[in-house]
């Protein structure tokens, strides 16, 4: 269905991805030139704009984690941070404060997420402090809780050398929220895909796989939103990060991953 | 020139859509079986001549109200996109149905959900505060 009065038309969809963040720019000016003159589908476009917010206030505390997971570890991964409490001042808890809607809708759905990534935790720690893959392990979602280093954590706790596993940034910045983890077969061996969410953004996922020997590389972007992706070697990893943010971003979004990584300190 | 490593970035997206799906369809299964369970108990109830024990009400807030006034299909599509942040694409396919199927129902959803500016902003309950007195008999 086409809306009238404007010039280059504007669809029915276009007004629904202008409210949801899905145009491209030159769309997106087209829309809003065309909102500019057309009062009713401002209002309505306007009222849309309002749902979202609506929804996304009355979801935001329950979006938090349960305090059963440990909590995100801070940019410089160390063992405290796995470890750390997340029962802390201003943590809102499982949210069980939530309307009997939430229960039966919202929490289904994070629970099951969270159940398949708890299925595999197991399988994840030990792929993270093994350095040859094994076979079959494609299709695996892996908890939170060992995605960030948790061999590596371990193993220096107990004074032994660190495993030759990657570095896996903290994209918790930013509004991101990690969704899950999963296994996928490399070009050399594993690698690890991080998936995460912004309330208000499209998702991102980040891969790492080990690569034998120190190398490095500058960011190397390809492809175009929405499957941009950009691309670098660092500190004995290869990282890939996509998204369907446009390039500017994920180059920016890459370059903080990037100096995350440099700046961690393995001692 | 393609690039192996985003051909294979872009399988595991697609695979991560698919497991949501495989997420949606699962509440899907609960919520008829739950509403089957409400079914027999209201039923039972309404047998034995006391139906208002079957389905006690609880408190809802209106936003809660309003989205499940909405039918399924278009709560989902709706969420999809204002709460998950997928876009539309990624929400069709989720949902394994076509784009422009998609737009129908967000369009449908948006505009039985009405305006929030017309209705009272949804005030999540307190939680009590947990007292730090006891009371020793």
């Amino acid at each position: 269905m086409w809306v009238s009065g404007s010039t280059p038309p504007v669809s029915e969809a276009e007004l629904h991805s202008f409210v949801d963040g899905g145009l491209d720019r030159a769309r997106r000016e087209a829309v809003e030139a065309h909102l500019a003159t057309a009062p009713d589908d401002a209002a309505r476009v306007t009222i849309w704009q309002a749902q979202n917010e609506w929804i996304r206030a009355a979801f935001a505390r329950i979006e938090s984690p349960p305090p059963a997971w440990p909590a995100p570890p801070e940019p410089k991964l160390h063992c405290e941070a796995v470890m750390a409490d997340p029962r802390k001042p201003g943590h809102s808890g499982w949210g069980f404060e939530a309307s009997s809607w939430h229960e039966r809708w919202f929490w289904p759905l994070i629970g099951l997420a969270f159940a398949a990534g708890g299925l595999a935790t197991v399988g994840a720690a030990h792929l993270l402090s093994a350095n040859a893959p094994e076979e079959g392990d494609g299709g695996r979602i892996l908890a939170p809780q060992a995605i960030p280093g948790m061999a590596q954590s371990e193993t220096a706790m107990k004074g032994l050398p660190e495993p030759a596993a990657p570095l896996l940034p903290n994209l918790t910045f930013d509004s991101y929220k990690l969704t899950g983890v999963q296994s996928l077969p490399g070009h050399k061996g594993q690698k690890l895909c991080l998936f995460y969410a912004r309330s208000n953004a499209g998702p991102l996922t980040l891969c790492v796989e080990s690569i034998p020997g120190p190398s490095e590389s500058p960011l190397q972007p390809t492809g175009h939103s929405p499957a941009a992706a950009v691309s670098w070697r660092q500190r004995g990893a290869d990282y890939v990060l996509t998204g369907t943010l446009a390039e500017p971003e994920l180059r920016s979004l890459a370059d903080s991953v990037r100096a995350q990584i440099e700046a961690f300190d393995a001692r | 020139m393609r690039n192996p490593a985003a051909d294979d970035l872009a399988a595991a997206v697609l695979h991560f859509l698919d497991l949501y799906a495989q997420i949606v369809e699962d509440h899907r299964a609960r919520l008829a079986a739950q509403g089957q369970r409400e079914n027999e108990n209201y039923k039972r109830a309404s047998a034995q001549g006391n139906p208002a024990l079957s389905l006690p009400k609880p408190s809802r807030d209106s936003l809660s109200e309003a989205l499940l006034n909405l039918a399924l299909e278009e709560r989902e599509a709706l969420l999809l996109v204002a709460l998950e942040g997928f876009s539309h694409a990624q929400a069709a396919r989720i949902l394994k149905i076509s784009r422009t199927v998609f737009i129908a129902r967000l369009a449908r959803a948006r505009l039985a959900l009405g305006n929030p500016a017309a209705t009272t902003p949804p005030a999540r309950p307190r939680r009590a505060l947990p007292s730090y007195l006891q009371l020793i008999k």
